[in-house]
């Protein structure tokens, strides 16, 4: 029998020596001998097999997500409806407590929160999981647009805690309420609670309308981590797989894009999928989402949708006003962090861009208004706020 | 003349407009455009406000990136105020040139008296 060397045998079989000696210290190749205090490998032998591939499970095939058990929670969200016709999709909607909450749905969506509240009310404690947490979630968020904080926390606190609950459940009730809960959490840039199990847990167990949106959450959530490059590719890859059937989840996911190229000073993309979202939204008067996002998004409303759509604009910022009224006093006590609540939006969209090291020319130039102007607004950002340098604004604005 | 506040900032005396804003309940001061407007202190030196851009001369005690007055080395701000002085010698303002007394070209004078 021929034998090789531990140093050939490494070579033969694109591996260190070192591992070698211990596949032969180990027994793992057949024939091998020592001679005087070398190995000698039979020039036969074959590698051995890595044994940490050898326990190595099997990917799980996860379940199908069954359409049926998703048809109470947020119809509307989920429905590739076509443009302009949602009203008319609900109307066809047999009457009962689907329809209901997809009423519900689009009275928040369109900035109607009193009747989404009246809506929703009736289904905080409804014995199925899926109209109860949609309640819940619309409930949440419109009471904060009215300011009803203390009904906003009761339908918050009532998400964590059936998360938290350790019952067991269905596995795509389960995929509900982590969804629920991940979004929340998120969206009011809180932390996400100790018990939320990992996104790749839950997504694949949503319909493709849901699943569209807890990606722009996941984006949403890579963007408050500064990691706009990657926030920014799942929203392109999201969109891309056909999300942008679905109206209200592309809204917000070309939302967030804007939220991310301003963060990159790529205001050119930046206003492409503004655009983009507001084709979408327009034709069904779906505008919340702008409101909500105001803050976020580096003056792109004043520079975009002031001049083409003034009426639409008020409406917007109006919805603002409620909204971040609601939202800062929910964020705020619970991180300590100062979210500034005495500025106009004007003042708050220059502020930001400040915060982020734009100058007083570049900011000027992108909202249409005067150099002037813009230091006007930054004097009188820096009074309200009782500081004396741009460089502390960013303590008081949003990530 | 509505309400205003005064600052004395290195000599010179400032009156600054106040306006009530609704929003924050509370006055709010308004700041001339000093670029568009400059004022200079005694000794020639530029009042800004401490949000102006950064001019080329700009540069921050750290070597970071200057984006305005506030960060600038050479800026010295008035305590409790948004404004300040820059310091920079080729900001500072050159004083008014004299006229060339060339002796031999100046008349003589002829009588009368001066005055």
């Amino acid at each position: 029998m021929e034998y090789i060397t531990v140093q050939e045998a490494a070579k033969k079989w694109k591996i260190s020596d070192r591992l070698v000696q211990k596949y032969c210290a180990e027994g793992r190749i057949e024939g091998v001998r020592k001679f005087g205090k070398s190995w000698g490998i039979p020039s036969s032998a074959v590698k051995p097999q890595d044994p940490r591939k050898e326990k190595e499970s099997p990917i799980p095939r996860l379940p199908h997500p069954q359409p049926e058990a998703f048809p109470g929670f947020m119809p509307l969200m989920n429905t590739p409806f076509e443009l302009g016709r949602c009203v008319a999709y609900i109307n066809e909607i047999e009457d009962g407590s689907r329809r209901e909450i997809a009423l519900a749905e689009y009275h928040y969506f369109s900035g109607q929160p009193e009747k989404a509240i009246q809506e929703s009310e009736l289904y905080l404690t409804c014995p199925d999981a899926a109209y109860r947490f949609s309640a819940c979630w619309i409930y949440a968020y419109a009471n904060l647009s009215v300011g009803q904080i203390q009904h906003a926390r009761y339908a918050l606190t009532e998400i964590k805690s059936t998360l938290a609950a350790n019952v067991e459940k269905a596995p795509y009730i389960r995929a509900i309420e982590a969804f629920v809960v991940f979004a929340s959490s998120v969206l009011l840039h809180l932390p996400l609670p100790e018990k939320m199990p990992p996104a790749q847990e839950f997504l694949p167990l949503l319909p493709s309308g849901l699943r569209a949106f807890a990606l722009y959450v996941q984006a949403h959530y890579l963007y408050l981590k500064e990691d706009y490059g990657k926030s920014v590719g799942i929203v392109e890859a999201t969109l891309s797989m056909g999300a942008d059937r679905y109206p209200i989840p592309a809204i917000y996911l070309h939302l967030v894009a804007v939220m991310d190229y301003m963060s990159l000073k790529q205001t050119q993309q930046a206003q492409k999928h503004l655009l983009a979202a507001w084709e979408i939204a327009r034709p069904d008067d779906l505008i919340e989402g702008f409101g909500e996002h105001h803050g976020l998004l580096g003056g792109m409303l004043e520079a975009v949708i002031k001049p083409g759509w003034p009426e639409d604009f008020k409406r917007i910022i109006a919805i603002t006003y409620r909204f971040s009224a609601g939202w800062r006093k929910i964020h705020n006590p619970a991180t300590g962090h100062d979210v500034a609540d005495d500025l106009t939006t004007t003042e708050f969209a220059a502020a930001m861009l400040a915060a982020r090291g734009w100058t007083n020319q570049e900011i000027a130039q992108h909202m249409n208004i005067s150099s002037h102007t813009v230091k006007r607004y930054i004097s009188t950002v820096l009074q309200k706020l009782g500081i004396r340098q741009r460089q502390e604004l960013k303590k008081y604005m949003l990530k | 003349m509505g309400k205003t506040r005064q600052y004395n900032i290195e000599g010179v005396l400032l009156e600054i407009p106040l306006c009530y804003d609704k929003i924050a309940e509370r006055e709010i001061e308004i700041f001339p455009d000093f670029i568009e407007t400059p004022v200079y202190t005694p000794e020639g030196c530029p009042v800004l406000f401490t949000g102006e851009d950064a001019c080329a001369y700009g540069e921050t005690p750290d070597g970071a990136p200057c984006i305005d007055c506030g960060s600038c080395r050479y800026y010295r701000q008035t305590p409790g105020a948004l404004v300040g002085v820059c310091g920079h010698e080729k900001k500072r303002r050159k004083p008014p040139e004299r006229p060339n007394l060339n002796m031999d070209e100046m008349k003589p004078y002829k009588g009368g008296t001066q005055g």
